[in-house]
């Protein structure tokens, strides 16, 4: 019925029928994201190629230990977080926020409510990011992993998130197509569940700061949140769009986005404290149970867009984009089956504390969200710039993330296997599980190196394509006084 | 679902309750915990750290030390890194609470009674391989001061051993930050016999220092000690 | 890759929808599965959401067998029993009372007293009229349990022993003699009323 009315195999006809000639044309949505989105853009993939230098470094350090040794802004301990904090927050949240109100305004058939307003908010994110990695390198990391930003940057950050997030909401409400699709309830419910994240972590850690082990406790709620409740909802809402959109596809299953969608939120919140940590057992295994329970919408959606895009005989239509958003829907089934087993007593008695957690990490933060902000990057931008990308800087950057991502993934989660066994043997000594994950952490660096090629080819792609837009909106205006 | 309030009213309700049961809950339950009596002792456990410890907490903040370093010890680990598991109880004091997640060194959870030895620290931090061959660990020589003889070798200097020497005429003392981060490292120990997390046998004896004594007995099981 | 982006461009005005099937059963017999091993899960392994118990061990009662027995754990095995039998029926096996029955004997102020005396006379007078326990004001009234149920001084040193000590309770006061209980005795014998708690204040906290 619903299929029939409004398919969208028929571009043409189909197009102009589903258009209120009252909205807006998506000329003119796209027109008044412009702005905006490319400063958002374009800071988020600075973010990003500076964030995979300093990863690198990081990674050489842990092999020549003497190196840099009297610079203490560049001591592993303050490189790594700040590589992974301008990861998160300065590429992975600014990226996804831009692509998130991009989705907001097409589904809403609705132009940005206000670009000034984002690209405000925008240079105070920016700001916050930059004094938060100023505050990891000087020695004021707050020592809460994936929150070391001191107390002035966060408030910056929640302040610049406000400003972005109402222009989000407002775009939201002011949508002239009433009906909404699934994409919108993920990017709403990240949008409203981020700020609460971050004032609560914000005010129980740092402003007045509760007590002891109980700060442990709200640490990993954070973190957990941040990944699953505003990460991932960016990057599954991302990917519920991009895939029938690029596959000119229905969604296969509206009930089954429904069940995901509310039984992902219901359960993501609940996971996040390990095994092993040091808090009463009923904690953990709450967490075991959440993060198991997370399988039942990860399949679900896996099932959606597979049986979404596996009808579309078109689906290379969308080209790159839907290499990357692919990618993505695969590491993420395969990061949801990961995390599961990772939260599994008799698997965490070997792998906790191993790289095995940051391999999986990787694969959550890059392989599933980055890989499908990525997509939505090289999808939006020609659109809204009027300007293609470099086709083989594209296929290069595709090529160096996922070899990288895999490497990475690969060493990090095999090495600490073996570090966990090793630890188990009771005849082995600490030393022995440090020279078995030696030559892992080798191949990770390497893997590194190549996620630095691919996001400085990315990063040549975006200025060039922004060097021909303003040619072309120049060459124009010129033509047009002529 | 095409109705935003209600959308919004589902999003809030669940993350609520995700909020009261893994934030609120927890507060309730852990966020007024006191001072323990342990079966053992006088002393109210955890008892205070030194001013000088505390300023070493915030340097293994600053520098980072959590990325490489655990400071929680499972059951499993009770051999190697304690004489028992550790619990919230143990963390009471601290400020902020270092977990840590990732074991590329060991844990230091209970590392003042298994190397009580400040000499063996210091050189450690100045150069980790002086002490462990093969270390990973990054060195911290921005903790030390590299400086000139005048008159007499200072009282606190390294002895730097065969192959790690520094010019002649030179030499390296602790700056305060290096000191303060030793005292910190001597100052961690769970070693106390708490209700939820007892020592394997509790003492006869009524003497406070018998759970330490015991504690150090165990080094020799150590993986980092010195001898190997 | 030009005509790949014009192709998609052709397309834009249609946003994605889904289309309204009827979600598949097996996807709710696997949530009902996986719901029911975790209540299984939680209630194997969550230590009855006690903040005492950690993993490995599964329940209060598992931590406190870790501890060794000292001398006088006769006495406190004779107090659980009578506990169970006289007061637990109010008070809860786990100390903590319940509302509209009885105020917790865990963790209150009227038990951990440096002395048994005011928790003996009201185990073995009762008590009525308002008492405020914890922070919490009660208006109830409780039988003389002792005295209906005649406990000897030997009964009641190791039921409050029991009580005052009670380490899965949170409970870490001193143990009772029969001695103290016997200082107490002429008091209790002459007194035909429930106690109030006004009365019981006068009453030094030491004795």
């Amino acid at each position: 019925m619903m299929r029939s009315s409004s398919s969208p195999n028929q571009p043409a006809s189909g197009a102009a029928g589903d258009r209120d000639p009252a909205f807006p044309t998506v000329e003119k949505i796209d027109a008044s994201c412009r702005g905006a989105l490319m400063f958002l853009f374009t800071a988020a993939l600075l973010w990003l190629a500076l964030s995979s230098l300093f990863a690198v470094l990081g990674s050489v350090k842990m092999h020549a230990a003497g190196m840099l040794a009297n610079v203490d802004w560049l001591t592993y301990g303050r490189v790594r977080p700040a590589a992974v904090d301008m990861f998160l927050y300065g590429f992975l949240s600014q990226a996804g926020i831009a692509a998130a109100i991009w989705i907001l305004c097409r589904l809403g058939k609705v132009a940005l409510v206000s670009g000034v307003t984002l690209i405000v908010g925008a240079v105070f994110w920016n700001l916050g990011v930059l004094l938060g990695v100023f505050g990891i390198f000087t020695g004021q990391s707050t020592g809460y992993e994936w929150f070391e930003f001191p107390q002035y940057a966060v408030a910056v950050l929640f302040v610049a998130y406000l400003i972005m997030g109402i222009v989000g909401l407002l775009t939201f409400a002011y949508r002239n197509e009433r009906h909404t699709y699934v994409s919108q309830w993920f990017i709403l419910a990240a949008f409203f569940i981020f700020p609460w994240l971050l004032s609560t972590a914000g005010l129980l850690l740092l402003v007045s700061p509760v007590r002891g082990a109980t700060q442990a406790a709200i640490a990993y709620w954070f973190a957990n949140g941040f990944l699953l409740l505003w990460l991932m909802p960016l990057a599954l809402g991302i990917i519920f769009y991009m895939v029938p959109k690029v596959s000119n596809q229905l969604l296969n299953n509206h009930y089954l986005a429904v069940i995901s969608f509310w039984s992902w939120l219901l359960t993501a919140g609940w996971s996040g404290i390990p095994v092993g940590a040091r808090l009463p057992a009923w904690m953990p295994s709450v967490s075991t149970v959440a993060s198991v329970l997370l399988l039942v919408p990860a399949v679900a959606m896996f099932i959606n867009w597979r049986a979404t895009w596996i009808k579309s005989p078109a689906k290379q239509e969308g080209g790159v984009a839907f290499k990357f958003i692919s990618f993505a829907a695969f590491a993420f089934i395969l990061w949801a089956l990961a995390f599961a087993a990772n939260f599994l007593p008799p698997v965490a008695q070997v792998v906790e504390f191993t790289l095995f957690g940051l391999a999986i990490a990787q694969l959550a933060t890059y392989g599933v969200v980055a890989m499908a902000i990525f997509g939505a990057i090289y999808f939006i931008v020609p659109r809204i710039a009027g300007t293609e990308w470099i086709f083989g800087r594209v296929k290069g950057h595709f090529l160096f993330s996922v070899a990288g991502l895999v490497l990475i993934v690969f060493a990090w989660g095999v090495g600490g296997i073996l570090q966990g066994t090793s630890w188990n043997n009771p005849l082995s000594d600490f030393m022995k599980s440090v020279r078995v994950a030696v030559p892992f952490i080798g191949i990770g660096t390497i893997g590194f190196l190549l996620l630095l090629i691919a996001h400085l080819l990315f990063l040549s792609n975006l200025v060039s394509v922004i060097r021909r837009c303003c040619t072309a909106c120049c060459g124009s205006g010129k033509e047009a006084r002529k | 679902m095409n109705y935003g309030p209600i959308l919004f009213l589902g999003i809030f309700l669940s993350f609520a309750l995700s909020w009261a049961g893994m934030v609120f809950l927890p507060q309730k339950q852990l966020g007024h915990q006191e001072l323990a009596k342990p079966f053992d002792a006088e002393a109210l456990y955890p008892t205070p750290h030194s001013g000088l410890a505390e300023q070493g907490r915030q340097v293994y903040r600053a520098e980072g030390c959590a990325a490489c370093h655990t400071q929680q010890v499972r059951p499993q680990d009770v051999p190697q890194y304690g004489l028992r598991f550790t619990v919230a109880q143990d963390y009471l004091r601290d400020e902020p609470v270092q977990f840590g997640s990732l074991r590329l060194g060991p844990d230091l959870a209970n590392i003042g009674a298994r190397m009580p030895d400040a000499k063996w620290h210091l050189l450690h931090l100045y150069n980790p391989r002086i002490t462990i061959e093969k270390s990973l660990m990054p060195q911290y020589k921005y903790l030390f001061e590299k400086r000139k003889i005048r008159g007499e070798r200072s009282a606190n200097a390294l002895d730097l051993p065969k192959g790690f020497e520094v010019e002649e005429g030179f030499e390296v003392v602790p700056t305060d930050r290096a000191d303060s981060l030793v005292a910190y490292m001597k100052s961690l120990r769970s070693d106390a016999s708490l209700f939820e997390s007892p020592l394997p046998t509790v003492p006869e004896t009524d003497d406070t220092n018998a759970a330490p004594a015991s504690a150090e007995a165990a080094t020799p099981t150590n993986t980092n000690s010195p001898e190997k | 890759m030009k005509s790949d982006a014009k192709k998609s461009v052709r397309n834009d005005e249609s946003e994605p929808k889904a289309s309204q099937t009827a979600a598949p059963v097996f996807i709710f017999v696997v949530l009902a599965l996986l719901l029911y091993w975790g209540a299984l899960h939680i209630d194997q392994y969550g230590g009855g959401f006690r903040k005492e118990v950690y993993a490995p061990f599964k329940s209060v009662k598992e931590v406190a067998k870790l501890h060794p027995k000292k001398s006088g754990d006769d006495v406190f095995e004779r107090g659980e029993k009578i506990y169970a039998l006289a007061c637990a029926g109010c008070h809860q096996p786990s100390g903590l009372g319940s509302p509209g029955v009885a105020p917790p004997v865990a963790g209150s102020e009227w038990v951990l007293t440096p002395g048994p005396g005011r928790a003996l006379l009201i185990a073995y007078n009762g008590l009525t009229g308002p008492i405020t326990v914890k922070g919490t004001e009660w208006n109830l009234a409780m039988l003389a349990m002792g005295q209906q149920l005649g406990l000897s001084d030997e009964d009641l040193a190791a039921v409050l022993t029991y009580i005052r000590g009670n380490a899965a309770w949170g409970n870490n006061a001193s143990a009772v003699t029969v001695e103290q209980v016997k200082a107490h005795r002429p008091t209790m014998d002459s007194r035909t009323q429930p106690w109030t708690a006004e009365e019981l204040l006068k009453i030094p906290e030491t004795e």
